[in-house]
């Protein structure tokens, strides 16, 4: 309960909490699967694959694999430096999703909640299979992102707050 | 625990130089004069040199070393005041010997300020050994055994050395040789006594440290296994620096070979020898000092606080 | 009483032993008290900033007063998440204060354990007394710093009443934070203590924490689906019969 905090900003304080994230497994079926914690792993849907590192847990479903999402960063953005684990361990589950529901007849309808209106993602079947031995980081991963003309790329190496009156 | 560089250097240097410094004055009140006022001046130089080398290399472990000098101020409670305090003493009172070895004084101020010595210096001995085991949160501290290891490995290391001012300056160093023998064999025991203790299994758990048997447990159930699900923060924090250094069994098997056979093993050999020479002398308490370096990083090394429990060990 | 935590005893002849009340119950493991902890106490007077080291870099982190940590206690489907959040438990017998060399470490007359920011000299020799993980060294004061109670808040009288609380307390969004005094019977931190079975940590250890924390429930068993068809029945027919009685 405590990743919604990093949305948007990714400020200084949440991103100690939690500045990556993990794809969370049942523990049971993690051991079933030979699995197991912090394993790199592909997940594989009909749309697209991405790999992340894993962590077991007992709270989940056996059939189902969850993380926080929306930690993954593009290196460069969000204020961050380019090596920020945002950038280099997190990750998003938005590359195995279609925006779309799979065609049938000739219309397509979204990929979501037909009463919210919210991305439905908690259909999505996906595989699970452990990464070869050199097959480690994240992926897909893309280019650092272009710097604004007024980032002079330099980050403060600590901050110090005072309270005003 | 994080084996903290500067307070390894400090124990083991100090603890040297205390135990000399002990032994020595022993020695010195001794009726039958064992050793020549030089060489007791050179020991009470070597000695003073060791303690305040320790005492300036633990002033390099503070992160606000301009307040040092505050640490004189709980006296009546804090076991590093007292520290602070009598090694302070020490540092005066030695210096008098010092002067008083130099000149040569053979009088009752002489034996006074050696008998001072001697008890200073088994003081600041017990009250270092005493900031460890006074800390209920570290288990493998907080046992009779650190006050003995510490004490013991603190005058064999000065045996060691005062062994090779015998050899030097002494017509008869197998006295000397004895003393170190006894010390060290009595030291070595009380070590491998340590770890065997260490091995036992009362430690407190992960169920324990969250109140499991209290009823932080799923419901219906008595006892259930706890694990940590995540520890609120993704990176390094001031806690896992500081308590959450691990060494790895076969390695602490290694460093123990090590600290034994540096610490004890090589300087033995040069104990029981008939005569030595100076090169010897000093690659004998060398090795005994690396020895000890080693043992005492080891002593940091294998203690678990206990706030590695909330950190998800599963005991201490 | 001074907001700059000077120590002076709040009362003469009442004692006081103030204290948190964490209902692990009703926590859901947000963080909200500990970044609430950290927005309040940041720059305090008390305790100066609570440095952050590479805030925006490879590896943030910080001083933290409180922390929340996870775990899962049993085996699933018979598993239950306990969210964790723990600070200083401002122990009644405070080892943290008896191994201080330079009195920086104190504990006040109501209960409170501060760090005089002037006199610490940073030996981490309290932290390694603490076996709650209370303390953490500020490595740009070089000093330790530590939960303060929100001293600069819970006797502040320019506040209104209702907000003389530590921080954490007042952010707390399901209400599972409660500060209080111990020594009172009557107090809500005494009587939930009684009534939930509240424990301190560790006890074994000797250091008589004062923080309690209050159990999980036990959940109610259901009394059957004919019940919740009954129950079921019955709140329709109380909130139909209005509209046709209309």
């Amino acid at each position: 309960m405590m990743m919604y905090h990093s949305w948007d900003s990714q400020n200084a304080w949440l991103r100690q909490i939690l500045s990556r994230n993990f794809l969370y497994m049942n523990r049971a079926t993690a051991g079933a699967s030979g699995l197991a914690d912090d394993d790199w792993v592909w997940v594989e849907s009909h749309h697209g694959r991405i790999r992340c590192q894993l962590k077991t847990m007992e709270g989940c479903e056996p059939h189902t694999v969850w993380t926080w999402n929306a930690v993954g960063r593009q290196r460069g953005t969000s204020g961050l430096a380019e090596d920020a684990s945002e950038a280099t361990a997190g990750f998003l589950l938005n590359h195995l999703i279609s925006e779309l529901l799979p065609a049938s007849g000739a219309r397509r309808f979204t990929n979501s909640d037909p009463v919210t209106g919210q991305a439905a993602w908690f259909d999505l079947r996906v595989r699970v299979r452990k990464c070869a031995p050199d097959e480690t980081g994240i992926q897909p991963t893309f280019s650092a992102a272009k710097r604004r003309p007024d980032d002079d790329g330099s980050r403060p190496d600590v901050l110090h707050w005072t309270r005003g009156e | 625990m994080k084996p903290s560089l500067s307070i390894v250097f400090f124990t083991v240097s100090s603890g040297a130089g205390l135990g000399l410094l002990a032994l020595i004055a022993l020695v010195d009140v001794w009726p039958s004069r064992l050793l020549p006022s030089p060489a007791v001046a050179r020991g009470i130089g070597l000695a003073l040199g060791l303690i305040v080398a320790g005492l300036a290399s633990s002033a390099l472990h503070l992160a606000r070393p301009s307040n040092a000098w505050r640490a004189f101020a709980r006296f009546r409670s804090s076991w590093l005041s007292r520290e602070a305090v009598f090694a302070a003493a020490l540092i005066v009172v030695g210096l008098i010997y010092l002067a008083l070895a130099i000149a040569a004084v053979e009088d009752a101020l002489r034996v006074s300020v050696a008998v001072i010595a001697c008890a200073l210096s088994w003081t600041v001995l017990v009250c270092t050994a005493m900031i460890y085991a006074s800390l209920k949160a570290i288990r493998q501290w907080h046992t009779h055994w650190t006050p003995l290891n510490y004490l013991l490995l603190a005058h064999w290391s000065g045996s060691v050395l005062l062994l090779g001012l015998a050899r030097l300056f002494a017509s008869d160093a197998a006295p000397f040789a004895w003393l170190a023998g006894g010390i060290g064999l009595t030291a070595l025991l009380a070590k491998i006594g340590y770890w065997w203790a260490m091995n036992d299994a009362s430690g407190l758990t992960l169920e324990r440290a969250i109140g499991v048997r209290e009823g932080v447990r799923p419901p219906g159930m008595t006892v259930a296994q706890a694990r940590l699900l995540d520890v609120g923060h993704s990176h390094r924090t001031f806690l896992t620096d500081e308590f959450g250094f691990s060494l790895a069994r076969r390695h602490a098997t290694l460093w123990r070979v090590v600290a034994i056979a540096l610490g004890f093993g090589l300087p033995a050999m040069w104990v029981v020898a008939p005569a030595g020479n100076g090169g010897l002398m000093f690659a004998a308490g060398l090795f005994c000092i690396m020895g000890l370096l080693a043992e005492r990083w080891l002593f940091f090394a294998e203690a678990r606080h206990t706030v590695r429990l909330y950190h998800g060990d599963a005991k201490t | 009483m001074t907001p700059d935590g000077s120590g002076k005893p709040l009362c003469g002849v009442i004692t006081v032993k103030l204290g948190l009340v964490i209902d692990l119950d009703t926590c859901v493991g947000c963080h909200a008290c500990a970044v609430a902890c950290k927005e309040w106490n940041d720059g305090s007077p008390v305790s100066g900033p609570l440095s952050d080291y590479q805030p925006f870099g490879a590896e943030p982190s910080g001083v933290w007063f409180n922390r929340v940590r996870h775990y899962e206690v049993g085996d699933y489907p018979a598993s239950k998440t306990i969210n964790f959040p723990m600070s200083c438990m401002h122990c009644a017998d405070a080892d943290c204060v008896t191994v201080c060399p330079t009195g920086a470490s104190y504990k006040r007359e109501d209960g409170i354990v501060l760090v005089d920011q002037d006199k610490c000299m940073g030996c981490n020799l309290c932290a390694w007394a603490c076996p709650y993980g209370a303390r953490e060294l500020d490595r740009s004061s070089g000093t330790m710093k530590k939960c303060t109670l929100c001293v600069d808040r819970i006797n502040d009288e320019r506040l209104p009443e209702e907000e003389r609380q530590p921080a954490c307390v007042l952010a707390c969004p399901t209400h599972a934070r409660f500060f209080g005094d111990f020594d009172d019977p009557d107090s809500q931190v005494s009587r939930l203590t009684a009534e939930r079975g509240g424990f301190g940590l560790l006890p074994e250890l000797g250091f008589a924490p004062v923080n309690r924390y209050l159990p999980p429930r036990e959940p109610k068993p259901l009394t059957g689906l004919e019940d919740a068809r009954s129950l079921l029945e019955r709140g329709l027919a109380s909130l139909a019969s209005p509209l046709i009685r209309r």
